[in-house]
């Protein structure tokens, strides 16, 4: 969709939005009078919101992949794989689908999420070469994604759950699946603490240094 | 825009936000975790144990980060690294050890490394197959100072699960088995273990360590001995082959046994070394043969090497067993005894105990003084044999009267030399076979080659041309004969000759009268006695005969056909004196001497000689008694007679032959003189002496005495003949008893045959069954462990 001409926003009319039940207020209301939500214009710690889950989520990211993520057990063999080592392991045997599909789903995915989180964080401050509508459909994406990149752990589960043969076979969690799983919820709540709304402010609003930057080419 | 709405102005406040208001609370996230992980590090760092390092001779199996380090199977450490020590002789692993068990490893520790074994005495880690191999340590449970480096084991300890005991040395005897990790087993009671058996310092025996496990060490003492406990016994012995099955639970479990057999015994500290004997029965046996205390060992070399004496033959004193050979050696020692001769060498293991010391004194010391005064004495060492049928020997220590003076050499080395005397060996073969050799020795063949040659010179005479006109000349003689008979004179003879019979018969009737048959028939029973010992005395002919052979070959060789042709020449000077006058005169002579004969024995009869001759044939009965006495000298006469005609044999008979003819030619030239024609004359005079004699004898009974004699000698050589068809008999008979003694005896050899064959296979399969035992064992109380381990 092709946003032409310009757009009253109703910040730009003084008006200001309850989240919850959307009545409309005028700005300055601290909160709804229908639902008692509190409301605001823009929520001023959503940035930071952002990096605090996004940095707890990166730094979980780690032990997710050198800590072994599953644990084999045949005939007394015990066998520890990390994410990427079992990748390559199937790749090794042949099974270029299976460990594509584990490289993009465990490496690819979780690591283009953050980058797509800090790369909006970053321009929601300092401006972007990317059209504002283009952001808004990588915001989407990572929202809708985000509930896929458990894929991994719900497949640990599985496995753990199913192959349970005793001295035959069984397989555990790792300390990665752990390590997985957090970080995919911190990603995601990284990713809802994002307020959508701040990729279409326009610029001018996002950084005192920004508009200081700005003010001696547009006076105004 | 006239109607356009100016929105009012919002009131901008600018408000002074607090800290709180302008940080998010969500910034508590990341600084929690930030304390978390700073939390968690630190508590692992706080948990690591410290490192120790083991140091292997072989470390295969081993890998970092994955070998296990544990303590009665449960893990309490991982392998950090593999390396070598400085000089790369040895491996050196770095272990890192669990901080609540670290304090506890200390000096005492133990480290091996387990791995799977399988072996006829069983399956051991087996699980280590599938897991890889772990190292197993063993330290005591009071803490301590862990020194910088351990050394690890090649082996797995004795008490590997922890057990304390008391730890003793096995030495087997014979081939007992010592087979490692058997079971020790008291009343069927599983009390210890056998470690690894390995070849003793000085090579002769095999040890082993044992632990027995407490509190069962108490069992035992200095009496205790020890057997091996097989599943089932096997014996080949005189009463027939017996299989004694006397457990089939120890057939499965195998390892040895022991029992305290006398009481007494005292404290045994560790390390103290016994004896595994390789049944029971020899075990408790060996309790009276070696309580006696150390041994005093002396050696004995003997001239005579000869075979029979082996290791644990007995050594008698007076017929009481005092010690026993322990070795037998051959012994070359030109310097020692000046010759080459190979003599026997044996050590004799002298119990002081049983020399009759008082028992506090049995010691090799006093048991050495005593048998150096006793030598002084005469003691000496000989060998006697101490079984007929086997041959073999045993040493004894007999008082030899009037022994060479002798001392016990006491700088002997590397025993005292105990002096000896000679043997007294009672070989029944050699003795046997020493008579057939003399048998066997008789010159048979050469007699019957000297007899037949003999026999083919008498035909070879026999045919001579001069034999045969011997007849012509005598039937000439006899035609001279028949003329001088026929002359007056001799036909007036038989008137003489009848009244001289006359007077004979008077003579005899006297004779009679005097009972000199009776006492000839003494005479004769006393000849007879005379002849039997004659017989025992002929042991000594074959010798005679020998030179008697040799004799006859002389004789052989004699000029005997000249012989003849003398005779023959005599024979015709005979017939010519015999025609001559004086010999027809000589019937004149001989009526004139029946005459006087005839006279003579009126005179006799009228003087009582009848009497006289009844004595004298009780003198000669006499004097046949006392021969009969006297043939018992009759051997060394034998002997006389063999030197004399040994000497004949060398006498120059062909001179004696010449002699001989030139006697006869001088008695030839003699007949031919006028005494000699007298000679006729005195020898009718003797004919006529001599019939009278022979009819006395014949009126005696002699001839039935002598055919009763010949008949009872005949009866006896009957006997004798039977009795020595009998004999060879007899001797198989005995040479196959003795045979199957023998073959029973070499069976019955358990060491050695069938014996030893018969042992080893059900020793093998003992052992078989034990490894199956001990794997069902491992089977049955971990069955699972044959897939993943315990």
């Amino acid at each position: 969709m092709e946003i032409t001409g310009t757009v009253t926003t109703a910040r730009a009319a003084g008006l200001i939005a309850c989240r919850r039940c959307t009545t409309v207020w005028p700005a300055g209301t601290a909160t709804c009078g229908r639902c008692g939500h509190a409301i605001a214009s823009r929520d001023q710690l959503s940035l930071q919101k952002v990096w605090a889950w996004w940095i707890v989520g990166v730094v979980c990211y780690v032990p997710a992949n050198v800590l072994p993520m599953l644990q084999t057990r045949t005939l007394g063999m015990v066998e520890n794989n990390t994410i990427i080592g079992g990748a390559a392991q199937l790749a090794d045997h042949g099974n270029w689908g299976v460990a594509i599909v584990i490289l993009v789903a465990s490496v690819m995915i979780p690591i283009g999420k953050f980058a797509v989180i800090a790369a909006l964080a970053i321009s929601v401050r300092h401006g972007s070469g990317m059209s504002q509508l283009r952001r808004q459909h990588l915001f989407e994406l990572v929202e809708y994604i985000g509930r896929w990149s458990m894929i991994d752990v719900f497949v640990v589960a599985l496995l753990s759950s199913l192959v349970q043969l005793g001295a035959l076979a069984a397989v555990a969690p790792g300390p990665a699946s752990l390590y997985f799983a957090m970080s995919v919820v911190f990603t995601m709540l990284s990713a809802q603490s994002f307020d959508s709304r701040m990729i279409w402010d326009p610029d001018t609003i996002v950084s005192r240094a920004d508009r200081l930057r700005r003010l001696p080419g547009q006076p105004g | 825009m006239s109607d356009q709405i100016i929105p009012p102005q919002l009131p901008v406040e600018p408000v002074r936000q607090s800290i709180l208001e302008r940080v998010s609370i969500v910034w508590i996230i990341p600084l929690i975790a930030l304390l978390i992980a700073l939390g968690v590090a630190w508590q692992s760092y706080q948990s690591r144990g410290p490192v120790i390092e083991i140091a292997f001779e072989n470390a295969s199996g081993v890998v970092a980060n994955e070998t296990e380090l544990r303590y009665r199977d449960v893990a309490v450490g991982v392998v950090e690294r593999v390396t070598f020590t400085e000089s790369l002789d040895k491996v050196l692993v770095r272990v890192r050890v669990d901080r609540d068990v670290a304090p506890y490893v200390d000096e005492d520790a133990q480290f091996w490394v387990v791995r799977p074994k399988i072996s006829t005495e069983g399956i051991e880690g087996l699980d280590t197959v599938l897991t890889g191999v772990f190292i197993e340590g063993l330290w005591n449970t009071k803490p301590g100072n862990a020194p910088a480096r351990f050394d690890g084991l090649s082996e797995a300890p004795l008490s590997r699960d922890g057990r304390d005991g008391l730890r003793i040395v096995l030495r087997a005897v014979d081939d007992t088995g010592l087979t490692e990790n058997a079971p020790i087993v008291y009343r069927g009671i599983d009390v210890g273990r056998i470690g690894r058996a390995q070849v003793s310092a000085d090579g002769t025996t095999v040890e082993a360590e044992a632990i027995i496990f407490k509190p069962h060490d108490r069992l035992i003492s200095t009496a205790t001995r020890f057997w091996e406990s097989s599943g089932f016994t096997f014996n080949l012995g005189p009463s027939g082959a017996e299989i004694d099955f006397s457990s089939l639970a120890s057939l499965i479990s195998g390892g040895i046994s022991f029992s305290t057999v006398v009481s007494g015994g005292g404290v045994v500290t560790p390390g103290t070394v016994f004896s595994v004997y390789t049944d029971e029965g020899a075990a408790r046996a060996s309790v009276f043969a070696e309580g006696d205390g150390a041994p005093l060992n002396l050696t004995a070399v003997f001239a005579d090497n000869v075979a029979g004496l082996t290791v644990d033959s007995p050594v008698d004193l007076g017929g009481v067993r005092v010690g026993r050979v322990t070795s037998v050696n051959g012994l070359v020692d030109p310097e020692r005894f000046g010759d080459r001769q190979v003599r026997l060498a044996a050590t004799l293991a002298i119990r002081p105990g049983r020399l009759g010391l008082p028992s506090g004194e049995a010691s090799p010391e006093a048991a050495l003084e005593f048998l150096d005064k006793q030598v002084r004495d005469g003691l000496r060492a000989r060998l006697v044999t101490a079984s007929i049928l086997t041959g073999g020997l045993k040493v004894e220590l007999l008082m030899v009267e009037d022994a060479e003076p002798a001392l016990l050499d006491q700088t002997g080395s590397p025993n005292p030399v105990v002096p000896t005397t000679e043997s007294e060996i009672a070989d029944v073969s050699a003795t046997a076979e020493g008579l057939f050799e003399r048998i066997n020795a008789l010159p048979i063949e050469d007699l019957m080659n000297a007899a037949i040659g003999a026999l083919d010179n008498v035909s070879r005479f026999v045919a001579g041309d001069d034999l045969r006109k011997v007849p012509g000349d005598l039937r000439a003689l006899l035609g001279d004969a028949r003329g001088l008979i026929g002359s007056e004179a001799a036909q007036a003879l038989p008137g003489q000759l009848s009244a001289t019979t006359e007077e004979l018969r008077l003579l005899v009737t006297r004779l009679n009268e005097d009972q000199a048959a009776t006492r000839l028939l003494a005479a004769v029973d006393a000849v007879n006695a005379a002849a039997a010992s004659a017989t025992a005395a002929v042991a000594g002919v074959p010798a005679l005969v020998t030179r008697l052979e040799a004799v006859a070959a002389k004789a052989q060789s004699l000029p005997l056909n000249e012989l003849v042709d003398e005779v023959n020449a005599l024979a015709r000077n005979a017939n010519a004196v015999i025609g001559t006058e004086a010999a027809k005169a000589m019937p004149g002579a001989v009526t004139d001497s029946l005459n006087n004969l005839t006279a003579f024995l009126s005179d006799l009869r009228d003087r009582n000689v009848a009497g006289s001759a009844a004595e004298a044939l009780v003198a000669v009965r006499d004097a046949a008694a006392d021969l009969s006495t006297s043939v018992a000298g009759v051997p060394e006469l034998i002997k006389k007679i063999d030197a004399v005609a040994a000497k004949a044999e060398t006498l120059p008979l062909n001179e004696l032959a010449a002699d001989l003819a030139k006697l006869l030619e001088s008695a030839d030239a003699l007949i031919g003189t006028d005494a000699a024609r007298q000679l006729p004359v005195d020898l009718s005079a003797a004919l006529a002496s001599l019939r009278q004699v022979l009819d006395d004898l014949r009126d005696g009974g002699l001839i039935e005495n002598a055919n009763q004699t010949f008949a009872s000698a005949r009866d006896a050589a009957d006997s004798i003949a039977a009795a020595s068809s009998d004999l060879p008999a007899l001797i198989r008979r005995a040479q196959a008893v003795l045979g199957q003694a023998s073959d029973v005896l070499r069976g019955y050899d358990a060491s050695k045959g069938i014996g030893k064959d018969a042992a080893q296979a059900l020793r093998e399969v003992e052992r078989a069954a034990a490894a199956v035992g001990s794997l069902s064992r491992a089977l049955e109380r971990n069955p699972n462990s044959l897939l993943f381990g315990r």
